[in-house]
């Protein structure tokens, strides 16, 4: 029916589309009974194509309305709470972008920046390839693979304030990194207490929570990659190091940039394991953007300069995705 | 020793004496004396809620102390909670949906004041007809920090003043005997560490003295810093602004550096800020009132195995410490009828210091309590109240949260990458001062 009646503009062009690619020419347009607007409004409501779009977003709208409640709303709060001053006592006063300013001529702040910079590339960096290394470890073929994956896998799911507690002990002057240090004769490191030791720690326990994490990823990756392409390319001779950086590297670009886009979103929101071991000290060195902005908001109840923050973080986290994901695109056209 | 000793029984027969002979009229009063001097209670059916930051033990005491007063007062019911955050209070005080009763550190009261969020305690309720009157029930200068102009705001439910623990059983092994031998001076503490500081090769195996670098808020570090500036003569923060930047704080620093054995040797935690001394890792520590009793929880062999004598000073004839407390505060935003059950409640729970000591060690700074026969009888009683008597607050600003933190990075930047204390002292001072002009 719909083929040979106008109908509301989209769906009529999308069934004129398709006559016209069953019929392999021009629709042949029967004449048409004028039908008042409302009711081929009412027709067009009841038609299946929208019916089936309804159901769509009415299973959409929890999840939507999550989404709205629990993260939009709180980012425009944010962005408006950043223009102003508020100590969750007294109402909110407006103070334009006095507060990015001060931000911008805050030590303090700059400190901040510079931890999470220093945290989140020196972490992501060493996740990018030794991740990559032990996925290529793990898909050639090893007697008993599964069961070592697992056991490598298992710091990835521990629970966030146990890994916290259990880099707590590690970092402990007498604890078993120093007992391992002290076996190879290398002097004891103060972990916690040295503000030149504490953030290589810092990374450390994070390559041993996230490296298994982004293996399985570029794992996924991997094993996606046909292995026809690998006989293809052992016919033209390319074997070993020329397989991997002709065929494993270009197939697995869309798996490196997820790795790469999600590992320093990840790293940039660190959080509570600084809270737990460090509370951002000693004078400072892990004190990451995350926790200047808790302690300026929660500690300090300058809910407007910790908006401010939060809103320099995200802009900092955007950026950078946005780069990525800008890079990635031309290398794929170059 | 023998002179602290004196200072201190001097102390506490000055308070007993001043409490026979002065003591205000409805110094113990009832709820039901209160409303004889004209504290008249609503009789209709009132619903109050309270908050407590406080622990499990401390809750139960409460949650008594309720029940109590709820059967006295049928009208009335209390819905209590415990282990409230002040994040907590002060998101709820924001949202309008605060208790009328939630208990604030003295350092936090300062905001609700400045807010308006706190309603100032009304004599009456305490059968005194002026502030003056209620002040006269408490030691001297025990509630300056929650007076505001000529208004009262809260009363503690913990007062405390630190005062030195001692493991005898560490003290004896090095040959010393933990009374007599008890440091009176910071450069005295200094010198016993050298002597009950064990090593086994590079490892410290136990520890005379060790101030805490523990809670990422820097609790510690900003108490010890004001306990060490009040003792060198100086002060914290005057009429709101940073005044540590001077010969009394530099003399504080230099002092906390000579007493730094290994700062990363420790189990403390800022939920168990006592572990070091309760597990005889450290032989002397610094504390509240209430801490044997946590010590003893931690380690029961520890039960009898300590002794506590008034903190070290710097100037001995010049004592000072600092006291803090943990307050009833009534919400400014309850209702008539509520403010007025809120204070009768708050007056009923702070009336039974005995049972606060006996039940959990907690002391309240009541003057009547020193004639108890159980604060008699207590071990130690007269460090505490010499502590408590030589006390001072913490530097009164409504940015207290950022100075603490400001003083812990200073204490981090001398003690643990060794700049030099006047430089330290310089930049916290300039940091402060930026964070009150945000």
């Amino acid at each position: 029916m719909w083929l040979t009646r106008a109908g509301p503009p989209a769906v009529a062009g999308g069934s004129s589309a398709r006559a016209e690619r069953i019929g392999g020419g021009a629709p042949h347009r029967l004449p048409v009974p004028t039908v008042p607007r409302a009711a081929r409004a009412a027709r067009w409501l009841r038609s299946a194509e929208v019916r089936h779009q309804a159901w769509g977003y009415l299973f959409l709208a929890p999840m939507f309305l999550l989404l709205v409640v629990f993260k939009f709303i709180p980012m425009i709060q944010a962005l408006y709470l950043s223009l102003t001053t508020y100590d969750l006592l007294s109402p909110p006063r407006f103070v334009g972008l006095r507060n990015y300013m001060t931000l911008l001529g805050d030590p303090l702040f700059h400190q901040s920046v510079g931890v999470t910079v220093y945290y989140v590339f020196g972490t992501c960096g060493f996740i990018w390839f030794l991740s990559l290394a032990m996925a290529l470890i793990f898909n050639a073929p090893l007697p008993g693979k599964n069961l070592l994956r697992t056991i490598y896998f298992l710091p990835a799911i521990v629970p966030v304030v146990v890994y916290a507690v259990i880099w707590q002990f590690l970092f402990h002057p007498y604890g078993l990194l120093n007992v391992a240090l002290h076996a190879v004769g290398l002097p004891a490191i103060h972990w916690l207490t040295d503000t030149r030791a504490v953030m290589p720690g810092f990374i450390l326990a994070a390559l041993w929570r996230f490296v298994p994490y982004f293996m399985i990823v570029y794992l996924a990756g991997l094993q996606n990659i046909p292995h026809e392409y690998y006989e293809a390319a052992a016919i033209d001779g390319a074997a070993g190091v020329q397989a991997f950086r002709y065929v494993t590297l270009p197939l697995l670009r869309p798996t490196i940039l997820l790795v790469v886009v999600v590992s320093i979103i990840l790293m940039s929101k660190v959080f509570t394991n600084v809270l737990i071991i460090t509370g951002g000290g000693p004078d400072g060195a892990t004190r990451v953007l995350s926790l200047f902005i808790y302690q300026t908001g929660f500690q300090f109840f300058k809910m407007g300069l910790a908006s401010a923050a939060s809103i320099f973080l995200l802009l900092g986290t955007m950026t950078f995705t946005l780069l990525q994901l800008r890079l990635f695109r031309d290398d794929a056209r170059g | 020793m023998l002179r602290c000793g004196r200072l201190a029984a001097g102390a506490v027969a000055v308070l007993a004496i001043s409490f026979v002979v002065g003591l205000p009229r409805g110094a113990d009063v009832s709820p039901a004396a209160a409303a004889v001097a004209g504290w008249v209670l609503p009789t209709g059916p009132v619903t109050l809620t309270e908050w407590d930051g406080g622990d499990g033990t401390k809750s139960a005491l409460l949650r008594e102390l309720i029940a109590d007063y709820e059967k006295l007062h049928p009208n009335v019911k209390v819905n209590f909670e415990t282990d409230v955050k002040s994040l907590k209070v002060a998101a709820a005080i924001a949202a309008g949906t605060a208790p009328e009763i939630f208990e604030a550190s003295d350092a936090n009261l300062q905001k609700y004041i400045a807010a308006k969020a706190v309603e100032p305690l009304p004599p009456a309720a305490w059968g005194q007809s002026s502030v003056d009157g209620v002040l006269a029930l408490y030691l001297p200068h025990v509630l300056d920090a929650v007076t505001a102009g000529h208004s009262l705001y809260a009363v503690p439910d913990q007062l405390n003043a630190h005062s030195l623990y001692i493991n005898n059983r560490m003290f004896r092994a090095a040959g010393l005997d933990p009374a007599k031998g008890a440091p009176k001076t910071w450069d005295d503490v200094a010198r016993l560490n050298k002597i009950l500081t064990k090593k086994q090769g590079d490892r410290v195996t136990q520890k005379g003295f060790e101030f805490r670098y523990i809670c990422d808020d820097g609790h510690w570090q900003a108490h010890v810093f004001h306990i060490l500036v009040y003792q060198a003569g100086g002060d914290v923060i005057k009429d709101g602004k940073p005044v540590f930047n001077s010969e009394a704080g530099l003399k504080a620093l230099t002092t906390w550096k000579s007493l730094v054995v290994a700062p990363a040797v420790t189990s403390n935690t800022c939920s168990s800020p006592y572990q070091d001394f309760a597990v005889e890792q450290d032989a002397m520590t610094f504390a509240g009132p209430h801490v044997g009793k946590i010590v003893e929880q931690i380690n029961p062999a520890m039960k009898g195995n300590y002794t506590v004598v008034p903190l070290p000073q710097m100037r001995p004839d010049h004592p000072a410490t600092l006291i803090y407390s943990f307050n009833w505060t009534v919400n400014a935003r309850a209702s008539a009828a509520q403010k007025r059950v809120a204070w009768d409640l708050i007056h009923f729970m702070s009336s039974k210091p005995e049972m606060w000591w006996q039940r959990i060690q907690f002391l309240q700074g009541t003057r009547g309590w020193l004639t108890m026969p159980v604060a008699r009888n207590t071990p130690f009683m007269s460090a505490f109240t010499h502590d408590l008597s030589v006390g001072r607050p913490l530097g009164r600003t409504t940015y207290y949260a950022d100075l603490q933190t400001i003083i812990a990075r200073m204490v981090d930047r001398v003690i643990l990458k060794d700049v030099d204390p006047k430089t330290a002292l310089a930049e916290a001072s300039d940091e402060f001062t930026r964070a009150i002009s945000k």
